[in-house]
Formats: C-alpha cells, sequence, structure tokens
C-alpha cells in the first residue's frame, strides 16, 4: 500500500511505547478539558461531549412535545365528528406534528447522535469544529422552540409540513403562521448544514492513525454519507423556502400560475429534498443498526462491505426517487415511470442491510436485552415499511393510495422501525458510555414492548383505514363509513406506544447521569473505539487503529491507550488539540489545535435567531440591529482563529513531530470552505433548474435579455477578480510586510470586482425593464440577483475582516489560511456571477 | 479525488443516466408529448450509451481487483465497493431504462 | 344538527379501493392483491430467516450466517420480485393512460374551497350545463374529467372508479374513469387544501346511457319550480342568496356557491356530506358554519324557523 501523504507508516511499529508518562501529563489534559464550573460555562461548552449531550437531549425533547400532539391529533379522530379539537388548531397540530417530527427532532437527533459519539468512534478528542457545533445546536434550540411556542399562540402554520403553495401563499394564508415555518425551518437547515459540514471534515480528516476506510466504523459512513446528503439535498428546500418568502413577502410571483409561476416548482423543490429527507434520517440509523447488531450478536458484521455500498448507494438512488411524492399531479407517464424504477431501485440497498443483519444475528448469539429488542423491532417493522413502499412506488397502485391513510401507515412503519427503534436502541445502548449509570435493562423491555405493541396497533390498523378510503390530514370524519373502528383501535394503540415513551423517560430520570468524571464502562463489550475508557477529553492516548474492531482484535488496546502508549497522550501545546489525518489511509498529517469555550458562538445563534424570529413578526428594524449584531459576533469569532503557535512542529508522540498549522487543501477550514461552496453551487443549481422550469410553463412570455456587450464586461470582471484572489494568495506566501499589504489590497480589489460585476449586471437588468412582481422571469432573475447579492456582500464582509486583520498585523505568509478562504469564497462569487450572467442572457436566447 | 470519482464511478453513472434520461422526456414534454417516438429513441441510444459506460467501469473494477498489483487491505476494500457499485448501477439504469421501452 | 349518517355511495366496506366498479380500478385491484400477496411472502421468508437466525438448531444458523444469505436474500430475490412487478406496474401504468377518444363524453370538474364545480361539455369543449357537487356519467363508457382548481390544490378522487388526479391551479389534468353499471360511488377531496378539506366529497351516478341522455336534457331546461312565486323565492331574493348561486329561469346568477338550478334533485348537500331534504337544507343555511365550519357560506341566524322552512322547500322543490 503507497502512502497517501508520504507518512512513513513503519512509524506506527512504535507503538504501544513502553518508556512511562511523565506524572503530570494527566493532569495537564485534564485541566485544558476541564468541565465547565458555572452556568455560563455550562452554556458556553463546546466540547462534543456536552454539546451532543445538549443536542440529543432537545431532540428527544422535541419527539416527545410533537408526540403529545399526536396524542391530542388521535383523541380527535379516536370518534367521528368529535369536537375534541377545533379544525384550525388540529390542521395547526398536524402541521407542527409533521413538521416538528422531521425538522425539530429526526434530523438533529441522528445528527446530535453523530456529535455525541464520532469522535470518541473515531479516536479524536473532540469534532474538528467545536464552536460551530455549539452554535448549530444553540440556533436550533431557539429556533426550535420559537417555531413550537408559536402554536401556543395559534400563530401556528396550518399548510401541512410540506406546505404547498397556493394554500401557503399570502391569499390563503395571510397571517404570519406560514412565515413561522418559512423562517423556522429555513433557520433551522442553516443549523443541519453547519453539523453535516463538521461531521464531513470530522470522518474525512480526524480519524484515529491507521483508520484506513476500510476500517472505518459503519456508523462513521453512516454518518459521513448522511451530511454529504444533506449538502446536496437541503440547498433545494433553502431555495425553495426563500423563494416562497419572497413571493409572500414582496409578491414575486414564483409559485402563483396567474403571473407564469407554477406550485408545481414548489412540489419538485421540496421533494428534491423532501424524500432524500427520510433517507438522510434513516442512514445514521441503519449505521447504528449495523454497529449494534454485531454488539447484541458477539461477532462482526456479515457482509461489512455489502453494507457500506448499500448506503452508499441509498445516498445516491434516493436523489431520484423525489416525484413519486408527485405520481398523481399529472406529470407524463414516462416520467413518473423513471422515478418508479428508482423507487423500486432504492430498496434493493435496504434488503441488503436487513439480511445484512440477519446473517449477523445467525452468525453470531443474540442477547435479547433492551438494545437487541428495539433492534429486532426495528428489523420487523422497517422491512413492513418498505414492503408498503414497494407498494406505493407502482404508479396505480400509488394513485389509489396516495393522500390516504395507507400512505400514513407506510411513513410511520419506515420512520419509526427505520429511525425511531434505531435510535431508542441506540440510546439504551450507548448510554453506559455517556452516564455513569446504564439505563434500567427491565424498564426498557417494558418500553420496548409497549411501543412494539402500540406502533402495530397504531399503524397496521391504519393501511385498511387507507384503503377504505380515508384521506390523510382529515380533522374529523363522517360516521356511517365504517371507519369509526379502525380509528379508534389506532388511537388506542397511540396511546400503548406513548406508555411506552413515558417509561422511557422516567428510567431516563432515575439513571441517566451524564458529564461525570467515569461512565459506565464497556459493559456491553463493544468493539468500537468509544468503548474506550475516556474522560472529557476523550481517549487519554489516540491508538493506531489496525482493525474494524479494535476492542475485538487489538489485545491490551484499552491497557495502552489509557497508560497513554500511543499518539497524543499529553497536550502537546497546552491547549486542545487534536490530531489531522489523511481522508483515505488516516495518516497523521498536523496537530489540529481546537478552541477553548467561548460565548460567541452562544452570541452569534442568538443574534441570528433573533434576526429571523423578528422577521418574521415583522419587527424590520430590530431585526435589522439583530442581523449587524450576530455578524459582529462571528466576525468577533472568527478574529481569534488562524493563528500560528510559536511552536512550528512538536511531538505528537514517540519522537514522531508534526506540523502546528498547515493551510490549503491539507488543512481542516479549507474543507469546511469548500463544502459550504458546494451548498452555495447547489442552491444556483436548483435556481437554474427553477428558471429553465419556469420558462418551460410559459415560453411566450419570455422578454429578450439586456444585450450581449454587458455579458463581455461582466465575465471580464469577475476573471479578473479571480486571478486576483489567486495572486494574493500566492504573494502573501512569498512573505514579506510589503506583500502582506499587497496582497490585502488585491484581494479587496478582486472583491471590488466582482462586486461591480454584480452590480452591471443588475443595472444591465434594471434598464430592460424587467420587473420581478409582474411575471416568473422578473421573479427568477431578480431571485438570483439577489442571491448573487448576498454572497457579494458577504464577500465585502470578508473583505472588511481581513482589512482588520491587516491593520492587526494578522495578515502574514506563515497563516495564510485567511486569506485562502477568502480568495475561495470570492473565486466562488465570480463564477456564480459569471453562470448567472450567462444563463440568463443565452437560456432561451432573444 | 480520482480514488473517490473511480469508488463511486458506478453510481455517478447512475446519477448522470437518470438526470438525463429525466431531462430528455421533460425536454420532450416541452416541444411534443414527453413519449414522443424520436425523443423515446434519443433516450434510449443515451440510456445504451450510459449501460456501455457502467460496463466499462464493471470491468475495470473487476480487472483491478483482480490484478496482483491491488496492495493492502484498504485498495482492495475500495475496489470492491467500486466493482459491487458498478453491478448495483447497471442493474437500476437497465430498470431505469424500461420506462422508454414499456407500453408502446 | 349534526351529520349522523354518511350519504349514499359512501359505505366503507368493502374497502372501496378492493370493490372497484370499472376498468380503471379492476386492474389496480388485482394489482393491489398481487402486492399484498408478494409483501406477504416477502415478510414470511425474512421472519422465518429471522426465527432461524435467532433460535434455529446451530448447524441452520451456520448454514444462514454467511455472506452468501445477504447476496441470496438481500439482492437476487429482491432483484427477481421487483423486476417481475416493475415490468407488470409500468405496462399497467402505460394501458391506464391511455389518450381521451373523441365521442367520449367530457365533464370538467373545478375544485373550489371546499365543494365541486361541475360542468358538463359539448363536443367543442363548450359548456353546455353546470352543476355542483354531483356528477353524472353513462354506465359502461369511458368519461372523461377535465380536472382544474379555481383557488388551492384539491384532489379528485372516486376510488370505486379509479385512481385519483391532482387539480392544480394553471394546470388541467385529464382522467378517465367508467362505471361498468349503473350505481352510485362516493369521492372525496384527497389533496389537503386548508379549513374543512375533511369534508369535501362528492358524488358520482353512472346511469345507463340512454337514461343518462334523458337526464341531461331534463336538466338543460330550467327546474319547473324555478322562480314560482312563493315565500321562499321571496326569501331566498330578499337574503340575496342569488350573489353567490344561480338558479336558472331566475334573477339569481351568482357564481361564487353552487349551482343550485337543481338543488333538490341532488342526492348530498354540503359537498357530499349530508343526505338533501328539506330539514338537512333549513340546517345548512341556518348555520352551515356549525355542520361545515370555515366553509364560505355564512350562517343566516336572522331567519325564522318559518322562513328557514319556507326557502328550504323551495330549494327542495327544485328538481
Amino acid at each position: 500500500m503507497t502512502s497517501e501523504t508520504g507518512f512513513d507508516r513503519t512509524l506506527y511499529e512504535r507503538f504501544p511505547t513502553t518508556e512511562p508518562r511523565p506524572r503530570d501529563e494527566l493532569d495537564e489534559l485534564e485541566a485544558v478539558w476541564c468541565r465547565p464550573r458555572s452556568t455560563w460555562q455550562w452554556m458556553t461548552a463546546i466540547n462534543n461531549n456536552f454539546v451532543g449531550v445538549y443536542y440529543v437531549g432537545a431532540a428527544m425533547l422535541f419527539f416527545v412535545l410533537a408526540g403529545l400532539l399526536a396524542l391530542l391529533m388521535r383523541t380527535q379522530l379516536a370518534l367521528p365528528l368529535n369536537g375534541f379539537l377545533p379544525q384550525e388548531t388540529y390542521n395547526q397540530m398536524f402541521t407542527v406534528h409533521g413538521t416538528a417530527m422531521m425538522f425539530l427532532f429526526a434530523v438533529p437527533a441522528v445528527e446530535a447522535l453523530g456529535v455525541l459519539l464520532l469522535p470518541q468512534m473515531l479516536g479524536a478528542r473532540d469534532l474538528p469544529f467545536p464552536r460551530l457545533s455549539a452554535y448549530a445546536f444553540w440556533a436550533y434550540l431557539i429556533g426550535g422552540l420559537a417555531f413550537f411556542c408559536s402554536l401556543l399562540f395559534g400563530l401556528a402554520p396550518s399548510g401541512g409540513w410540506f406546505m404547498y403553495p397556493p394554500l401557503s401563499n399570502i391569499t390563503y394564508s395571510p397571517g404570519i403562521n406560514a412565515d413561522f415555518w418559512l423562517l423556522g425551518i429555513g433557520f433551522i437547515e442553516i443549523s443541519a448544514i453547519a453539523g453535516a459540514i463538521e461531521i464531513i471534515v470530522g470522518v474525512l480528516r480526524t480519524r484515529a492513525p491507521g483508520m484506513t476506510l476500510d476500517k472505518l466504523p459503519v456508523f462513521a459512513w453512516a454518518m459521513l454519507i448522511f451530511a454529504c446528503m444533506i449538502i446536496i439535498a437541503f440547498p433545494s428546500i433553502i431555495l425553495a423556502t426563500t423563494l416562497m418568502e419572497l413571493e409572500r413577502a414582496l409578491g414575486w410571483p414564483f409559485f402563483d400560475p396567474a403571473r407564469g409561476g407554477d406550485p408545481m416548482l414548489w412540489q419538485h423543490l421540496f421533494w428534491f429534498f423532501g424524500h432524500p429527507e427520510v433517507y438522510i434520517i434513516f442512514l445514521p440509523a441503519a449505521g447504528a443498526m449495523s454497529t449494534i447488531v454485531p454488539v447484541v450478536a458477539q461477532t462482526p458484521l456479515v457482509g461489512h462491505r455489502l453494507v457500506v455500498l448499500a448506503m452508499l448507494a441509498t445516498g445516491f438512488i434516493s436523489f431520484g426517487v423525489w416525484a413519486h411524492h408527485m405520481f398523481t399531479t399529472g406529470m407524463p407517464t414516462i416520467s413518473t415511470s423513471f422515478f418508479s424504477a428508482a423507487s423500486a431501485a432504492v430498496s434493493i440497498p435496504a434488503g441488503i442491510q436487513v439480511f445484512s443483519w440477519i446473517a449477523t444475528v445467525g452468525s453470531g448469539r443474540m442477547r435479547f436485552n433492551t438494545p437487541g429488542l428495539f433492534v429486532l423491532g426495528s428489523l420487523v417493522i422497517f422491512t413492513m415499511g418498505g414492503l408498503t413502499g414497494v407498494m406505493a412506488a407502482m404508479v396505480p397502485f400509488d394513485w389509489q393510495v396516495h393522500d390516504t391513510y395507507f400512505i400514513v401507515a407506510h411513513l410511520h412503519y419506515v420512520l419509526i422501525g427505520g429511525m425511531v427503534f434505531p435510535l431508542f436502541a441506540a440510546i439504551y445502548h450507548w448510554m453506559p458510555m455517556v452516564s455513569s449509570r446504564p439505563l434500567s435493562d427491565r424498564l426498557g423491555k417494558w418500553a420496548f414492548w409497549l411501543m412494539f405493541t402500540g406502533m402495530h396497533a397504531t399503524f397496521f390498523t391504519m393501511h385498511l383505514t387507507g384503503l377504505m378510503g380515508m384521506p390523510r390530514r382529515v380533522y374529523t370524519y363522517l360516521p356511517g363509513r365504517g371507519l369509526d373502528l379502525p380509528n379508534l383501535i389506532s388511537t388506542i394503540g397511540a396511546f400503548l406506544f406513548a406508555a411506552g415513551v413515558l417509561i422511557w423517560v422516567i428510567d431516563m430520570i432515575r439513571n441517566f447521569r451524564p458529564f461525570g468524571a467515569r461512565n459506565a464502562g464497556n459493559i456491553h463489550d463493544a468493539p468500537g473505539l468509544e468503548w474506550l475508557p475516556n474522560g472529557l477529553y476523550s481517549v487519554r492516548s489516540i491508538p493506531v487503529v489496525s482493525s474494524l474492531y479494535p476492542l475485538w482484535d487489538q489485545k491490551g488496546l484499552a491497557g495502552d491507550v489509557e497508560a497513554g502508549r500511543y499518539f497524543l497522550p499529553r497536550t502537546a501545546t497546552g491547549h486542545r488539540e487534536t490530531i489531522l489525518t489523511s481522508t483515505l489511509n488516516a495518516e497523521p498529517i498536523a496537530l489540529m489545535r481546537l478552541p477553548q469555550p467561548s460565548g460567541w458562538p452562544l452570541w452569534a445563534a442568538l443574534f441570528t435567531a433573533g434576526f429571523f424570529l423578528l422577521l418574521t413578526v415583522q419587527a424590520y428594524w430590530p431585526s435589522v440591529v439583530s442581523g449587524v449584531l450576530a455578524i459582529y459576533c462571528i466576525m468577533t469569532w472568527a478574529w481569534s482563529l488562524d493563528r500560528p503557535l510559536p511552536q512550528k512542529t512538536v511531538d505528537i508522540g514517540a519522537g514522531i513531530r508534526a506540523p502546528t498549522y498547515v493551510s490549503g487543501p491539507a488543512s481542516h477550514g479549507w474543507w469546511a470552505m469548500v463544502i459550504t461552496l458546494v451548498v452555495g453551487g447547489m442552491v444556483l443549481a436548483m435556481s437554474a433548474f427553477s428558471y429553465v422550469f419556469l420558462w418551460s410553463r410559459n415560453p411566450q412570455s419570455w422578454a429578450p435579455p439586456p444585450e450581449v456587450a454587458s455579458l463581455a464586461m461582466l465575465l471580464a470582471m469577475n476573471a479578473a477578480g479571480v486571478l486576483l484572489a489567486w495572486g494574493a494568495c500566492r504573494i502573501l506566501r512569498r512573505g514579506g510586510r510589503v506583500r502582506a499589504a499587497l496582497a490585502t489590497l488585491l484581494m479587496l480589489l478582486a472583491v471590488g470586482l466582482v462586486g461591480g460585476a454584480w452590480g452591471l449586471d443588475l443595472s444591465a437588468w434594471l434598464a430592460t425593464g424587467l420587473d420581478p412582481t409582474v411575471n416568473a422571469q422578473g421573479a427568477t432573475v431578480y431571485a438570483f440577483m439577489a442571491w448573487q447579492g448576498f454572497f457579494v456582500s458577504v464577500a465585502g464582509l470578508m473583505g472588511l475582516f481581513l482589512l482588520l486583520r491587516w491593520m492587526a498585523g494578522l495578515v502574514r505568509a506563515d497563516c495564510p489560511s485567511t486569506v485562502d478562504l477568502i480568495a475561495l469564497f470570492v473565486a466562488y462569487t465570480a463564477g456564480q456571477g459569471a453562470f448567472a450572467g450567462l444563463l440568463l442572457r443565452l437560456f432561451p436566447g432573444s | 479525488m480520482r480514488r473517490w470519482i473511480f469508488t463511486l464511478g458506478g453510481l455517478l453513472l447512475w446519477a448522470v443516466h437518470f438526470v438525463g434520461v429525466y431531462a430528455i422526456a421533460s425536454l420532450a414534454d416541452t416541444v411534443s408529448t414527453a413519449d414522443a417516438v424520436g425523443w423515446r429513441m434519443a433516450a434510449l441510444a443515451f440510456s445504451g450509451l450510459c449501460l456501455l459506460a457502467v460496463l466499462l467501469h464493471l470491468l475495470l473494477a473487476v480487472r483491478r481487483l483482480a490484478s496482483p498489483s491491488a496492495s493492502g487491505a484498504a485498495d482492495h476494500f475500495m475496489s470492491q465497493v467500486a466493482a459491487m457499485g458498478s453491478a448495483l448501477a447497471l442493474l437500476a439504469i437497465l430498470w431505469q431504462t424500461l420506462p422508454t421501452l414499456i407500453g408502446y | 344538527m349534526t351529520i349522523e349518517r354518511a350519504p349514499e355511495g359512501f359505505a366503507g366496506w368493502p374497502p372501496p379501493i378492493l370493490d372497484p366498479a370499472g376498468p380503471f380500478a379492476g386492474p389496480v385491484n388485482i394489482l393491489s392483491w398481487i402486492l399484498f400477496a408478494m409483501s406477504a411472502v416477502v415478510l414470511v421468508v425474512v421472519l422465518a430467516a429471522l426465527a432461524v437466525a435467532l433460535f434455529g438448531p446451530k448447524r441452520w444458523r451456520v448454514r444462514l450466517g454467511g455472506e452468501r444469505l445477504v447476496w441470496i436474500g438481500g439482492l437476487a430475490f429482491p432483484v427477481v420480485v421487483l423486476s417481475a412487478l416493475l415490468i407488470y406496474g409500468l405496462g399497467l401504468t402505460s394501458h391506464l393512460t391511455d389518450d381521451p377518444r373523441p365521442g367520449e363524453v367530457r365533464i370538467r370538474v373545478t375544485g373550489e374551497m371546499w365543494w365541486w364545480r361541475v360542468a358538463y361539455l359539448d363536443g367543442g369543449g363548450r359548456e353546455v350545463l353546470q352543476d355542483a357537487n354531483e356528477i353524472h356519467i353513462p354506465a359502461g363508457q369511458p368519461v372523461v374529467f377535465e380536472l382544474e382548481s379555481a383557488d388551492v390544490i384539491h384532489s379528485f378522487w372516486v376510488p370505486r372508479l379509479g385512481g385519483k388526479k391532482d387539480m392544480i391551479p394553471g394546470r388541467r389534468n385529464i382522467l378517465r374513469l367508467q362505471a361498468d353499471a349503473p350505481g352510485v360511488f362516493g369521492g372525496q377531496c384527497a389533496e389537503y387544501c386548508g379549513g374543512p378539506h375533511a369534508l369535501m366529497g362528492l358524488v358520482v351516478v353512472a346511469h345507463p346511457p340512454a337514461e343518462f341522455e334523458a337526464w341531461k336534457r331534463r336538466r338543460l331546461a330550467p327546474s319547473l319550480a324555478a322562480g314560482l312565486p312563493s315565500r321562499g323565492t321571496e326569501v331566498f331574493d330578499a337574503s340575496g342568496c342569488g350573489a353567490c348561486h344561480t338558479v336558472r329561469g331566475t334573477a339569481a346568477n351568482g357564481l361564487a356557491g353552487p349551482d343550485l338550478s337543481h338543488v333538490g334533485d341532488r342526492r348530498t348537500l354540503g359537498g357530499g356530506i349530508l343526505p338533501t331534504n328539506q330539514g338537512t337544507l333549513a340546517g345548512w343555511i341556518s348555520d352551515s358554519q356549525a355542520i361545515k365550519p370555515g366553509n364560505r357560506m355564512p350562517a343566516y341566524p336572522v331567519l325564522s324557523g318559518e322562513d328557514l322552512r319556507a326557502v328550504a322547500a323551495y330549494l327542495e322543490s327544485l328538481k
């Protein structure tokens, strides 16, 4: 095997080291990674041991709250024409139930599980951007609570979690209820994307040395694919919510057919996010299953490579199934058939995983403890949900059952079997790692059986209710249609399920003791690195991994790790740190310095939330103030980053020296920026799709673009911007104070050129007299302008930031990362401007 | 990056094929009807091309698996994933081609 | 007043999806049973494999516990089953979406919040007859529905006759349905359309073809009772009912609400939720908001009992 980075892998043979470790090493490590002491410190903690627990806790809070809504709804539906809940309240409740379960529970819960488990699983001390995790968590918690509380004031949206226009437009949803959905959810998506960036970089760049991709734990694979899917799918919903808000607030007609828009555009954008979303939720849970099954069966996962492939394939194919939510919209038959075929294909990977779990159980000896039961329950429920999924993938069958309770049954089977049960298995399984006491196996079994029985009583019955013709999203139904009994059974089942959850809550209250000095230990005899003895600093020393199941195969590993006989047995620089490794073979590249706790992410989250929420309640000036404060907080937060240490290289263990600063593709910041720009690129791609889609609806109404001369200028300016930005990076690296000043100047010029190109483009369009409120062409063209304007503004802020750093003497050849990242951003912005200029002028042509 | 593209090659080709046939049908629907004969033939040709490309990728991956120079468990693992991914993509593309063939 | 029973055509048993009444629903019923059977078989196979894996004798478990099981159970088996299903399903889809042929009866149905505007079209696509919430069709031949929406997205679904299709603003969707024999078939809006979406039903009545023609001829003329002087007509006019409703042959020509020209002849009231009779008509007029909260018709609590009975009697006489 050739080396990826030039690292000499024979150096691994120096571990475990034999010489005794200095006595005060551990104390230093503990001091750097110390527990929070005051309430403020608890709130500003950024270590994954804290943020991960907060994150999972918040997600479970929303699970319980959204579950309570389900109970209220089931009570209303227990009898025909029941008057328990008024119609509008019921409509708000099912909207909030769906929205909260998807956006506030499912995605955050699995993301939280990743934040909590991944560093330990990968043998890292923390995730690469702990402050970003803290920001993502607080943004999510504040946004989520505000959204949920809108229900208490009757301000919750009532358009369904899918928010189809025209029902959700200003005519049919005149209040601010729908805006709560749009802005609240838009905001939470930003948090999800922040988490995804964190997870991708974490899995690819902070693995324990030697953990090549074939030794990467299956859960980490799942989280990696999950995070990539978020990066691809979420931009679509961000665009959709932005367009909808533009239509609601400014009257830009993206979805209004009277002015050339099309409500179908929303459905495409929404489901391009919405269906992958289901797999986004499912994959991490499946990864957890594939991790837990080998432990409860005490044998390696059968077909590990097949399972990894299955998850990768799911990641791809799930993007080809979005329109199976739209079979009844009158799409051309041939188009629906493509989606039908993809929907069948996506069930193959699911089958592979199910049989791999069965084979694993068969080749080991199953332990019927609580995680084991939840795993088995999940397997059965998920299989049933998958089968009804195959049914619904058959177009003619879907025409009948679409939007009926049959689909309600199907989706709950898939989500409860594919996500909720695995999550409970994961909670019971990993609790001993997080808490100083494990959860009770006796209570856990009660919880399982109640949930399992309740689940089938509620949802199996619903298949029949659907076949009997009961549509979804109804606040009541008529007597005499045979629907009374099945609905009553479903209601009773829902309460059984809730009783199971209640028992789990009691169990948690009795036994959940997190943040202790010691956890309950590896009571399951599990093979992953997360079960190594660990403290707040994660592992004492970062092991060299030579197996997929290190604790089973590498004898004495736990003792050696605990004794500090591997990488980084101390804090090498007196800061929080972990090892930066290469993507494929996890060869150590550098020492990554991790930030200390700070209040700025919390403040930034607070003011970002303030910006969105104040905007929702139409308090525009306070909103602007909050936005400016958020920018200030983020800049202050970034100010402390990118500072090289006095020691250029340090000993990371056994005399192996590694640099303390890297830049360019070797650095983790570069990766994060590139991934962020992929998000921007996806929004751009979806915007282009929207533009072409709306054109195809009304080609005759398309006005001619501005003259081509403006295009040449636009392209030239953007190209020059890229060139200057690139030049700035090159010049800075050559060192010297003058060159630093020159680099700053070039970068500012680059920002100016790209901004100027945008201004030119905008004025050219304004000169044509095209109006964003008159037709869909105007709306999409100015949406492109607005999007580019947003990027230009951010580039401008970055330019300001760079100027300030130069004035403070922080633009230097030994820390070029800030300039590199700004250059990446400016170059992307230039490319985006050029693309928009070309598309809008040359398609469909004049 | 090249390693990743090779490992995910089959699935990437599936994505290309999916976008392609969807785009062809949508374009056809704008110009005439989604299942107009000429357009269907174009889609079929495109599917054929993609199938060939996947087959080629599959062949490459299998050869890489068989070649003695494939060194190390990690390389072997990635090549296996590439080969199996290609096989799965082959199947998925075949299914995706059925709509252009059936019912006319 | 409350709704005590669902009107005719809405019996929940046997499940309407599995009780087809025409060639656009029949094949789907067969497909449904094939799918149920397939699912049952697969579920049994999975459960059996799981049972062996859990409790089977060691020898069996060893045979089961290899990657071979994943290749066979997780890959080969589903590929075979799904390939067959897919080919069958795609063929069926194509077969069920044949284009309309010239000469087929065409009916335009427009979804409104929360009722159905119905118009019968002539060969040239012109509306010749307006009605609401009840659709009459000839049995034994395909009928072409042109589905449109006046406000938000609705979905037109008569389960015993076939699958559903959405009504989307700015688009016209085509759905062909056929009832093999005369009968009454309940329908329902399937796409969430806000407010009382739950109470947006309709009725399809299939007649023998000759009877359908006779019905249509009868309907083309105004009702004999239309505009006959009575207390009911007076109240109807004085209360401004004509601003929203049309009664052909009278001055009432409002277009916002359902056409009432032959309302007494319709089987249901309020969008397929109540049987039509004097009692339900009076109840609906006095406080439709209590029956179907959120619907666009205001309550008329000012009308005295006597006036209510009079106007209900008038409406009931519009046959």
